[in-house]
Order: C-alpha cells, then sequence, then structure tokens
C-alpha cells in the first residue's frame, strides 16, 4: 500500500479520564473537515472511540494513529499494557476484564471490540500478554466527498 | 428586506473603542475572532450572531447594529411585535400598562407579542412530534444563533433541523397579510441573533419585518418620552411568555421527552455528543444560545439575567389567557420554513481528499513548532487556529510571541 494522504499520531495516557474521547473527537474533526462522508466519519469516531478508552482503561500509555488513505481511513491504537489473554473472548459482546471500580464509572462494559468490529470494514489484534495490544481497523471511504 | 450581503452580521468591532485584547477571542464558540493589528476581527463565514464577544468584552467595543426610531417615520401605521423577555424588565416601577402606552407614544399603534406567534409553533411542535415523521431528536429552530451554530460547525446535524418557521415570523407573516401593505412591521430584537435572522433570514425567502430595533434603543428612549398615548396590544398567554426563558418549550411539550440546554458553550457541547450518537433518545432539544435563554439576551439592558428569568416567571403566573383577535388558522399557511437551512461553505479544509491532506499536514508542521498553550496573543483563538491561519498565508508564525522569545 502506498503512503497515507495524511497521518497523525495522538498520545494517549492511561487513566486519565478526564481527557478521554479527545483524541477520537480531533480525529472525528479532522476527518469532518477534509470533507469525508459523515456516515464514515461516524463509523471511525465511534471505533476510534472505543479503542482509546481501552487504552485509558487498561493502559499506562499509548498512541493513536490515524492514516487516511485515497480509499480507507486505518487506525492503529497501540498500547503497552496488560495485553488480551483470550482475543475471541474479547470480542464476545459484554465480555469485560474491567475491574468494578471502572465500571461503576460507566466504562468497561464489555462493549469496545465489539464495537470497533461493528464500525469497521476490517479489524485486527495483536496482543502480547504483559506487553501490549495493537488495535488496527480500517473503514473504507466509499464516496470520498459530500 | 433584502439582505445586503449574503453573510450579513449585526455584530461590529468599533475601532476606536478595541483595545485588541484577547477575551472576546477565546470566548467566540465558533473561534471566529482574530485580533490583527491590536484590533479585533470578526471572520464573516464562521460568525454566527451569539454575542458571546459583546457579553465578554471588558471595553464595550463591540456594538449591535439594529435601526433607531428614525426609521417609523417612512411609515404611516407602525406596528411592533415584541419578545416575551421584554417584559422581564425592570421599568423602575413604570407598570406593563404605562410601559404600553410610552410605546405608542414613541410612535407605534399597535403591539403584539411575539408569543402569540410562539403558541402556535408550540401547538405544531407538538403535533409532529407526536405524529409527524420527522427526525428525532428535532432540534428548535427558535434560537437563531443556534440554527447558524449547526450551519457553522455541525452541518450533519441539518436534518435534525425542526422543520417550523420560528414563532417571530409566524406572526409577522400573518399581520402582514391580516394588515395589508401599507404599514411598517418592526421587531424588537433582544439578541444580535435575532437582528441578523430579521436582516439576512435562514429558511425563508424574505423576513416580514420592516426594521429591527433593538431592545436597548426602545428601553432607553421609553424613559426619555413625554407621557402616554392610546394603542391596540394583543398578549399572548402564559406558555407564549415562557418561551422567553429556558424550560419554555419544555414544559409546554411535556411529557415529550425534551432536553433543554442553555448557553453556547454547553450547546456545543452538546452537540458534540448527539453527533456520535452519545445521547439518551430524545424528542426535542430545546438550545438557546444566552444563559437562562432569551431573559439573558445581550441587548436587555438588563444584564442579570436571573432577575429578568424572575421578572418573566411571575409575569407568566399573571397571564390566563390569550388577548389577540387571531385564529390558530390565521397562522397555518406560516407555520413552516420554505427553503432548505444550507450549510456554511467554510467548513471544509479543501475541495478533495488530497488537497485537503496536504494543507492539514502543513498546519500539523506549522502546530508542531508552537507552544500548545492556546494564549491567545498571537491574535488567534488557540495554538491549531493560529497553525490554520499560517498555513493558509494569513498570519506568520512570527505573531507568536513564544517563538520571538526563542528567536
Amino acid at each position: 500500500m502506498n503512503a497515507p494522504l495524511y497521518s497523525h499520531t495522538f498520545e494517549i495516557k492511561g487513566r486519565d479520564f478526564e481527557h478521554g474521547g479527545e483524541a477520537s473527537s480531533e480525529i472525528k474533526e479532522t476527518l469532518k473537515r477534509m470533507g469525508i462522508n459523515s456516515q464514515i466519519v461516524k463509523r471511525a469516531a465511534i471505533a476510534s472511540y472505543e479503542a482509546e478508552m481501552n487504552i485509558i482503561v487498561y493502559a499506562d500509555r499509548g498512541e493513536l494513529l490515524l492514516e487516511v488513505f485515497p480509499q480507507m481511513i486505518r487506525v492503529t491504537a497501540a498500547d503497552r499494557g496488560p495485553g488480551i489473554e483470550d482475543i475471541d473472548l474479547a470480542m464476545k459482546e459484554g465480555y469485560s476484564t474491567a475491574p468494578p471500580e471502572i465500571r461503576e464509572m460507566g466504562f468497561g462494559s464489555g462493549m469496545g471490540l465489539p464495537n470497533i468490529k461493528k464500525n469497521s470494514d476490517r479489524l485486527r489484534i495483536e496482543s502480547y500478554p504483559g506487553k501490549g495490544t495493537t488495535v488496527i481497523f480500517e473503514i473504507d471511504i466509499r464516496d470520498a466527498t459530500l | 428586506m433584502r439582505p445586503f450581503n449574503l453573510y450579513f452580521h449585526s455584530l461590529r468591532i468599533k475601532e476606536d473603542v478595541c483595545k485588541g485584547c484577547t477575551h472576546c477571542l477565546r470566548n467566540c464558540p465558533t473561534d471566529a475572532i482574530r485580533v490583527r493589528n491590536r484590533l479585533a476581527q470578526i471572520k464573516d463565514l464562521k460568525c454566527i450572531d451569539c454575542g458571546d464577544c459583546v457579553r465578554s468584552c471588558p471595553w464595550g467595543a463591540n456594538e449591535v447594529l439594529t435601526d433607531d426610531l428614525s426609521v417609523l417615520s417612512r411609515y404611516e401605521y407602525r406596528v411592533l411585535v415584541i419578545p416575551p423577555a421584554f417584559l422581564s424588565l425592570d421599568f423602575l416601577g413604570l407598570s406593563t400598562s404605562e410601559v404600553m402606552g410610552r410605546i405608542f407614544a414613541l410612535g407605534f399603534q399597535e403591539i403584539w407579542e411575539e408569543g402569540i406567534g410562539e403558541e402556535a409553533y408550540l401547538e405544531e411542535t407538538q403535533r409532529i412530534l407526536n405524529k409527524g415523521n420527522v427526525k428525532k431528536p428535532l432540534i428548535s429552530i427558535a434560537c437563531p444563533a443556534v440554527v447558524r451554530l449547526i450551519q457553522v460547525k455541525f452541518p450533519d446535524l441539518l436534518p435534525y433541523l425542526s422543520p417550523l418557521n420560528t414563532p417571530k415570523d409566524i406572526l409577522g407573516y400573518t399581520l402582514k397579510r391580516r394588515l395589508g401593505k401599507n404599514f411598517g412591521l418592526f421587531y424588537l430584537s433582544p439578541c444580535p441573533a435575532k437582528v441578523t435572522a430579521i436582516r439576512n433570514p435562514q429558511g425563508i425567502e424574505s423576513s416580514p419585518y420592516d426594521g429591527v430595533i433593538g431592545a436597548n434603543v426602545l428601553y432607553g428612549e421609553i424613559f426619555r418620552v413625554n407621557g402616554t398615548a392610546e394603542g391596540k396590544a394583543y398578549l399572548s398567554g402564559p406558555s407564549g411568555v415562557a418561551i422567553g426563558r429556558i424550560g419554555g418549550e419544555k414544559e409546554f411539550l411535556s411529557p415529550l421527552r425534551v432536553l433543554a440546554i442553555d448557553g453556547i458553550a454547553s450547546v456545543v457541547r452538546f452537540l458534540k455528543d448527539l453527533e456520535m450518537g452519545k445521547v439518551p433518545p430524545l424528542d426535542l432539544i430545546e438550545g438557546r444560545s444566552c444563559p437562562n435563554g432569551c431573559v439573558g439576551g445581550i441587548l436587555l439592558p438588563e444584564r442579570d439575567s436571573f432577575l429578568n428569568l424572575y421578572r418573566l416567571e411571575q409575569e407568566e403566573m399573571k397571564r390566563k389567557e390569550v388577548i389577540s383577535p387571531l385564529s390558530r388558522e390565521d397562522m397555518t399557511d406560516f407555520l413552516y420554513l420554505t427553503i432548505p437551512i444550507q450549510p456554511r461553505p467554510q467548513y471544509f479544509i479543501s475541495e478533495d481528499l488530497e488537497s485537503a491532506a496536504k494543507l492539514l499536514k502543513v498546519i500539523d508542521r506549522f502546530y508542531e513548532k508552537l507552544p500548545k498553550i492556546d494564549c491567545g496573543s498571537c491574535g488567534a483563538p488557540t495554538c491549531r487556529a493560529l497553525a490554520e491561519d499560517v498555513a493558509k498565508g494569513e498570519a506568520s508564525l512570527e505573531d507568536c510571541i513564544f517563538l520571538q522569545k526563542k528567536g
């Protein structure tokens, strides 16, 4: 694949709930202002939000890499967190390993990865328990202009 | 009235008063202000006439262009439509009928309360929410600053805007038809957004109003005029008055699920969540740019909107029934907007994906050099905004005082 038309990295700090959602909000704004179809932007924004919150909930730090290609948007969410023991299980709706205090805040309901899958065209997860997780998802741009 | 400029605004900077400070800059919800050469400038395509810059200016350097009473002389018979928030003001002991008498003495023959149109508007809103095929949550169009905010910043939400005409225009068109052509119809505006909504209306071909007078102007004249005169005054019932404050639509439409939000910054935050689908199921969003709703309008001389709110609620309790010769049928022809509300073109960075990406890269490169503290000293509201201005050739990196110090 050729180099992206545009790419940008967003640093995410673990447990920083106060700023949670800012990176995905910037991703949304950027894609919107590039003129990408609003339904596609919405899917990218929702999937990015879930990936961002996963980093905040589970990892110490991580980053979102946004890449825009002529035909698709790719987001790579990489963290140095605990990793995922069983990816198939983690993909099940409602399955969560979030501790109770996180759930009390309204996060960790086990919908994160399923929501990313639902809102993207391709999803790949690489995880090394104890080291970290990389979630890569792509969304096709069918109609690049409004 | 023909708009004389596609993006007419009622807000202007008084160049001799503006100190070039940055109070307004950071309060602007659409990043429409830049300070260049020690002077604030408003970007036409971004400004939504909310008036938060007027509210935040310590020098009184922002003014709102409205008509003064000299425009009355062009017409023999003059009709004034007043917003409910006007009667919430402290008239220093004058009774409502004395206030009306003095307005008649200033040259008006009839006074109509906007609330009469509002009651028709509310009933129709209720009807379409219960039966109509509308996209929910419907976003109320009663506050023109909120409508413009959506045009400028949230074009994806345009399909959620209510298809209804604004209360003041429902009443305005009805009066124009009823009274024939030979009279002047004036609106008394509590805010710059409604001034602009008359000079450069959205969703209708042209405004029914022949002029728009600032509430501050009329308030001052009421205390200067000698004596009172006779005229006809038509007043709305309690729900027409209540729409002058936040929650007026919500209470009328109960038990429908209405969320009432006042303050333009809060409206912006909510619309971002709505765009992401992060809100519970709702029927209507009652968004108002001013704190506490129209009682917080910046053309109202009383700046404490809580006192206005209190007095408006007292007024609501006094009202029993509508005093108006108009029936609901008289207004049915004017209940809906006639042309679609379009997004403002400034929103997109460039025409196509490739050139937008190129420009974004340049913006990012400039942004990396900036201190990212959004101090506003360069004249742009944020470092990001400066980077974009530099990329577009509208500013220079040297405008940043931190880069200047580094030399």
